[in-house]
């Protein structure tokens, strides 16, 4: 059942992708100071992609915290591991933003740091997975970082309404303060955020599979060590 | 489109493709690392059971 869903949304997101790309660089009728901003139809969705994974994350843990089901812990770590690689994806598009726009590569503003501070609490994330053995505690001690972590997301998330600081402010039209950019030229936002999301469900799906396996490889080295 | 800002935008796509594409390699690996190790732990495992 898993492996059609995952051809589907694979055809799926990489449709959206090229549409949205095509609609973004031949049909949008960009002004001029729009056109500064492109790279937001790229840099903003893979933040909020991030942001749905580490959400998924944060329920996952949560439920797992909740009923000791393995199959939760497994799915936060898929949707953490994602989650990250699409904020990796987001600072490095940043970072190229940055440097067409201030000259610079990286500056240690309110949004920049926080960001940056829950990039390494998410690495941390996986770091911690690696080095704890023991199952119950490594899930336990994971599902709490998640949780943890979160709350820097929403922080996050909310720090260039909070602090004007150096980063731009909100450009997307349901949110407070900011030149809004007008819903017509918000739809690949949209569009791409969908796009990467079901990339990451694709994924998500892979990692848990290879939760697992990994579980199983444990059970089968116990129950070696008990001949 | 100003040529440059074409450019802009695919600097960025390709820095989140390559992203993307470095940690899809890296699950590959993992999964056949994993397949493997699974393989030759229930080979183990077999052969204890075997034994006994």
């Amino acid at each position: 059942m898993r492996e059609p869903i995952k051809y589907v949304l694979l055809t799926a997101s990489l449709g959206l992708l090229l549409w949205s790309l095509y609609k973004i660089g031949y049909v949008l009728p960009l002004e001029a100071n729009v056109a500064a901003y492109q790279i937001l139809y790229l840099h903003v969705p893979s933040f909020f992609a991030a942001f749905t994974g580490f959400f998924l994350g944060l329920f996952a843990s949560g439920i797992y915290l909740a009923t000791g089901n393995f199959k939760y812990d497994s799915f936060a770590a898929g949707a953490n591991e994602v989650a990250l690689m699409f904020a990796t994806a987001g600072l490095a598009s940043g970072m190229i933003w940055a440097r067409y726009a201030w000259g610079i590569w990286w500056t240690w503003d309110a949004r920049l740091s926080s960001m940056l501070l829950c990039w390494l609490v998410y690495v941390g994330y996986l770091f911690l997975r690696k080095s704890v053995e023991e199952p119950t505690q490594r899930a336990r001690l994971s599902a709490v970082l998640s949780i943890f972590g979160c709350v820097n997301v929403a922080f996050v998330y909310k720090s260039i309404e909070w602090y004007r600081t150096q980063h731009p402010s909100p450009v997307l039209s349901f949110r407070n303060g900011g030149d809004h950019m007008g819903p017509g030229l918000e739809a690949p936002i949209w569009w791409n955020w969908l796009a990467l999301v079901c990339l990451g469900v694709v994924i998500a799906m892979v990692r848990m599979q290879q939760g697992e396996m990994s579980r199983e490889i444990d059970a089968l080295r116990r129950q070696a060590h008990s001949y | 489109m100003e040529q440059r800002e074409l450019h802009f935008v695919m600097y960025g796509l390709t820095a989140i493709l390559m992203v993307i594409v470095l940690y899809i390699l890296k699950l590959d690996a993992d999964g056949r690392r994993l397949r493997k190790e699974l393989d030759r732990v229930r080979k183990m495992v077999g052969g204890s059971e075997k034994r006994d």
